[in-house]
C-alpha cells in the first residue's frame, strides 16, 4: 500500500487529501502544517513516505524550501508538489518536486499522479 | 535612491492583498470541487441530485477561473513581456479542449482545431496557458444556445519584423455582448459599469495579452448581418523553445 505525508498548513485541505487518499486505499503515514513540522517529522520517523503531497505557501518554511531540504537529505524521495501558485512550478521543480499539479485540480488527477509517482522507478 | 511612487506603493499592496485573497478563495473551491466530486462517484446516485452536482461543479470551476484570471492579472501587470518563459501553445489548446466540457456539463461541445501546427512555442507560459483556456470558455459562453461549436485556427502573423502566433476562435451561434457591438474594447473601459455585462472574460483576454505583448480583437463574424457569430483572435510573441 503507497505511504503518504501531507503537507499544508489548511486544516480543511489536510482532511480533503486524507478523505480521498484513504478511500482510494492509500495509508496516510502523517501530516503537517508547514514546512519545518514536515522536515521535523521526515527527519524523526523510521517509516519513509512512498509519496509527499507538498504545498507552497505555508508558515514557517514554504514548500519549496521544504522539498529542497527533504531532496537534499534523500534524493530519491518523490514529491508531487500541489500548489494555487503556477508560477512557482519552475522553483518545486527545481528544488526536486517530481510533478506539479495546479489547485484547483480534479480528484481523479491527484490519485493519476500519486500512481504514476508511486510506480516510477526514478 | 529613489522611492517608489505613492501610487504604485498602493497599486503593490492592493495586488499583493488580492493575490493573498484569491489563493485562500482557492484552497476553498478546491475543497468544494472535490467533495462534489466525491458525491458525483457514488454508485446509485439519484440522476437528479447527479445533475444538480453537477451544475454546482462547473460553477465552482467558473469562479476558480474567474480567480486565476484575477490572479493572473495582478501579476501579469508590472511584468513585461520578457518576464516570461515560451510556452507551447498548441499544448496549451488541447489541454483547454479537454477542459471545456467541464465547464458546460449540460451542453454539446464541440471544438474543432484546424491547424496542423505542430508546436507554436510563444512568450506567456502558465499566463499564456490561462489566456488559452479563458479564451475558449470566453467564447463558449457567448453561446447560449445547447450546442457549443468552435472552430480554432492556428497561424502566424509578422508585423513590422516581429513574428507572432495568432489563435482563432469562431462560432457560427456566439452573440458578441450588446456593448461591444457598438463600441471597441478600449472604449468601454471609460462607459457606465452599470451596462458593462458579460465582458469581464473578453476584458481580462485584452489586459493579459498586451502585457504579454500581443494584441487581441473581438469581433461579429457577419457584421452586415443580424445573424450571430464571433470570433475571438489573439496574437502573441513567438518565443524559441523554453
Amino acid at each position: 500500500m503507497t505511504s503518504v505525508l501531507i503537507v499544508d498548513d489548511e486544516l480543511f485541505i489536510v482532511e480533503l487529501y486524507r478523505d480521498i487518499l484513504q478511500l482510494r486505499g492509500y495509508r496516510v503515514l502523517g501530516t503537517a502544517f508547514d514546512g519545518e513540522e514536515a522536515l521535523r517529522k521526515y527527519v524523526s520517523s523510521s517509516d519513509k513516505p512512498d509519496v509527499i503531497i507538498m504545498d507552497h505557501r505555508m508558515p514557517v518554511m514554504n514548500g519549496v524550501e521544504a522539498t529542497r531540504e527533504i531532496i537534499r537529505m534523500n534524493p530519491s524521495q518523490k514529491v508531487i508538489f500541489v500548489s494555487a501558485d503556477v508560477l512557482v512550478e519552475k522553483e518545486a521543480r527545481d528544488a526536486g518536486a517530481i510533478e506539479f499539479l495546479p489547485k484547483p485540480f480534479r480528484m481523479d488527477d491527484l490519485i493519476e499522479k500519486m500512481e504514476k509517482v508511486a510506480m516510477c522507478k526514478c | 535612491m529613489r522611492s517608489e511612487p505613492p501610487i504604485r506603493k498602493k497599486e503593490q499592496k492592493f495586488g499583493f492583498t488580492m493575490d493573498l485573497l484569491g489563493h485562500d478563495v482557492l484552497n476553498n473551491n478546491q475543497a468544494v470541487l472535490s467533495y462534489l466530486e466525491l458525491i458525483l462517484a457514488t454508485p446509485g446516485l439519484d440522476p437528479e441530485v447527479k445533475r444538480y452536482a453537477a451544475k454546482a461543479a462547473s460553477h465552482i470551476r467558473a469562479s476558480t477561473g474567474l480567480m486565476v484570471d484575477m490572479k493572473t492579472m495582478a501579476i501579469t501587470r508590472f511584468a513585461g513581456p520578457e518576464s516570461f518563459r515560451a510556452t507551447d501553445l498548441t499544448k496549451a489548446m488541447e489541454s483547454a479542449i479537454h477542459e471545456l466540457p467541464k465547464y458546460f456539463p449540460e451542453k454539446k461541445v464541440d471544438v474543432r482545431l484546424t491547424s496542423d501546427v505542430k508546436s507554436a512555442y510563444a512568450t506567456g507560459n502558465k499566463v499564456a496557458e490561462n489566456l488559452v483556456l479563458n479564451l475558449l470558455v470566453s467564447i463558449a459562453r457567448l453561446n447560449s444556445t445547447d450546442k457549443i461549436n468552435v472552430n480554432v485556427t492556428l497561424s502566424e502573423r509578422k508585423v513590422e519584423g516581429r513574428a507572432y502566433w495568432c489563435i482563432k476562435l469562431e462560432d457560427l451561434n456566439a452573440e458578441l455582448p450588446r456593448i461591444l457591438r457598438t463600441e471597441t474594447i478600449d472604449s468601454v473601459c471609460k462607459q457606465d459599469i452599470s451596462r458593462a455585462v458579460k465582458l469581464a472574460e473578453i476584458l481580462f483576454a485584452s489586459v493579459v495579452s498586451e502585457a504579454l505583448g500581443g494584441e487581441f480583437e473581438a469581433g461579429e463574424m457577419r457584421p452586415r448581418s443580424k445573424q450571430p457569430g464571433v470570433y475571438l483572435k489573439v496574437c502573441l510573441r513567438k518565443a524559441g523553445r523554453a
